[in-house]
């Protein structure tokens, strides 16, 4: 058990977060940098202490002041949020070798799920569908990997070991590729993650990003919540989310979900998990696990009624799931749209000081947000200023509950992708559903030459 | 309004749940917040003493409590009027069983204190203002 929980994150996690605490009774110690004194949740928190200066590096990704902030305050449990440091296998081991509760699976679970090609093994072994590829990391041997590519097959894809968010990556067409592709990952892979480690899969040319969010506490049980279709992505970045994936027999996602469950069981997951993967020509590949609350986490309370983020500190406190999976019922479609503080032609950061802000309301519209008039948005950080979140009795009702949110929606002072979302859901390709991961990305060369 | 008005209302507004509140009279207004903390919420900007144009002031690198002597007692503890000399340990920060010292910049007197004996401290706050030495 624990009675003070300390924000390790920033923006509207961070009040996603502390609002989660208040009505669980938890007191709470948000931090800071010097560069996010405004911040919303500050105003709401028991306590606030500043960790460092305004670059991540220094402030929100410090793990020794943000373990001597924890010290200082009194806190025993930290919730990491999404980003920053909350799938840092080594932070996670930092706050338990403290004596703290970290909010969210063991240190251990974090390290093998983090790095690609243990959480591959980890999930074929569990029996969830993996994409084929090389069992494990290349050798170093060139003939062995050319070898290996001529069993996977081509299109590739070379990837980093403790690679992610898109980086780290390789196609390769042909075998004439191969090799210079090998090389060159390898030589990235080294630089970015201090990992040279790579290895290949079959690439899939118009997947779509499918994922299914779990919950499991320390009991052994798993529930999972419904998946979620994240294929409107721009550079790997996901800008749309909705659930129930339109299109997907709701039987093979039931299935699916359940071998997410078995996988949870089998590497001993505690906390709140999301399994990704991609679908495609009716077969579901795991990509990755994200093992932390997702941004699109909203969309899921939606559909299900169940708050995740109270659900991660009830599993953190020792609490058993209170729910069956009989008792999940998912009911609706929901949709997020997540709002950035950006150019929507150029996607240049938009930072600034907010000097209106007018949220949209009415039935079935949620607004996940950390903007007031006056805030200034810092440039120091992810663009992410708002999750607007429309929940409708069909599909087609929740795109037009969402229209509606965003034509009602006020923000001046900065610039936002508002308008790219209105486009978007006036796509005859998005209306009626099923795009790829690579639809909008096609969309904006074709409109924005 | 008056102190004691002014204590009525946060009286009111904690009994009612409420944790900000803003009060307008005439061209006159007031915005309260933090009222349902456990505790006073850590000041979001530096006191104002020690924001003002005026003498230089020490701030905390690192976050800690604030030990103005060493546990040992060795030493006196800061306080207006000392002087110091550049690289002196002023004080200490305290983390756990670690105490990470706060040197003085240069040489100096202190003017007056940001903060107390015990209290928890955040990166980039005021510790103290001082006089240069001259020199």
């Amino acid at each position: 058990m624990f009675s003070t929980v300390l924000i390790a994150n920033r923006g509207e996690i961070a009040l996603r977060i502390q609002r989660a605490c208040r009505e669980m009774g938890l007191k709470t110690v948000a931090i800071h940098s010097d560069a996010d004194t405004d911040l919303r949740h500050l105003a709401l928190a028991d306590r606030t202490i500043c960790v460092g200066p305004g670059p991540a590096a220094k402030s929100y990704l410090n793990v020794g002041e943000i373990l001597a902030a924890a010290a200082v305050t009194g806190a025993e449990a930290i919730h990491p949020g999404y980003g920053f440091l909350s799938e840092n296998a080594e932070f996670a081991a930092a706050v338990e070798a403290a004596g703290l509760v970290f909010v969210g699976p063991s240190s251990a679970t974090i390290a093998l799920m983090g790095d690609k090609v243990s959480a591959k093994r980890a999930m074929a072994a569990a029996g969830v569908p993996c994409v084929p590829g090389s069992e494990g990391v290349l050798p170093d041997d060139p003939a062995a990997v050319r070898a290996l590519a001529n069993a996977v097959g081509y299109p590739l894809i070379v990837k980093a070991a403790a690679g992610g968010g898109g980086r780290g990556m390789r196609i390769v067409r042909g075998p004439d590729e191969l090799d210079q592709a090998v090389a060159l990952t390898r030589e990235e892979a080294t630089r970015a993650f201090r990992n040279g480690d790579v290895y290949i899969e079959r690439f899939l040319e118009h997947p779509r990003h499918i994922e299914i969010q779990v919950l499991a506490d320390r009991h052994g049980n798993v529930l999972w919540l419904g998946e979620r279709d994240c294929s409107m992505q721009r550079r790997h970045q996901k800008i749309v989310e909705e659930a129930p994936a339109p299109g997907i027999d709701p039987d093979r996602i039931s299935a699916l979900g359940l071998r997410c469950c078995d996988a949870c069981r089998a590497i001993g997951y505690v906390g709140a998990g999301t399994f990704e993967f991609l679908y495609e020509n009716g077969e579901f590949f795991f990509i990755e696990m994200n093992t932390r609350v997702q941004v699109e986490h909203p969309v899921t309370e939606m559909l299900t009624g169940i708050d995740i983020v109270q659900a991660q500190l009830r599993v953190a406190m020792g609490e058993a799931l209170p729910w069956s999976q009989e008792e999940i019922r998912l009911q609706g479609h929901a949709i997020e749209c997540r709002i950035n503080a950006e150019n929507p032609v150029s996607f240049l950061p938009s930072p600034g000081r907010v000097t209106q802000w007018i949220p949209p309301g009415g039935p079935d519209v949620r607004v996940d947000s950390h903007l007031y008039a006056g805030y200034g948005v810092p440039p120091h950080y992810d663009s992410l200023v708002a999750k607007i979140i429309t929940h409708g009795s069909t599909r087609h009702d929740a795109i037009r509950k969402m229209r509606r949110a965003l034509s009602e929606t006020a923000i001046s002072g900065i610039e936002t992708n508002i308008a790219l979302h209105i486009e978007l859901l006036g796509d005859d390709a998005f209306v009626a559903g099923g795009v790829d991961i690579h639809h909008l990305e096609r969309r904006l060369k074709a409109t924005r030459p | 309004m008056t102190i004691d008005e002014i204590r009525e209302f946060i009286a009111a507004a904690q009994r009612h749940g409420m944790n900000e509140a803003f009060v307008q009279r005439g061209s006159r207004s007031l915005r309260l917040g933090g009222l349902n903390c456990e505790r006073p919420t850590e000041a979001a900007e530096p006191l104002p003493a020690m924001t003002g144009p005026g003498n230089p002031v020490i701030r905390a690198g690192q976050i800690g409590v604030l030990r103005l002597r060493h546990p040992s007692g060795a030493g006196d503890p800061l306080g207006p009027g000392r002087a110091f000399k550049k690289g002196e340990c002023l004080a200490f920060l305290e983390v756990g069983p670690c105490l990470k010292p706060v040197l003085a910049p240069e040489s100096g007197t202190v003017e007056e204190m940001g903060a107390a004996d015990g209290d928890v401290i955040g990166y980039g706050a005021p510790l103290l203002r001082y006089v240069q030495a001259a020199g």
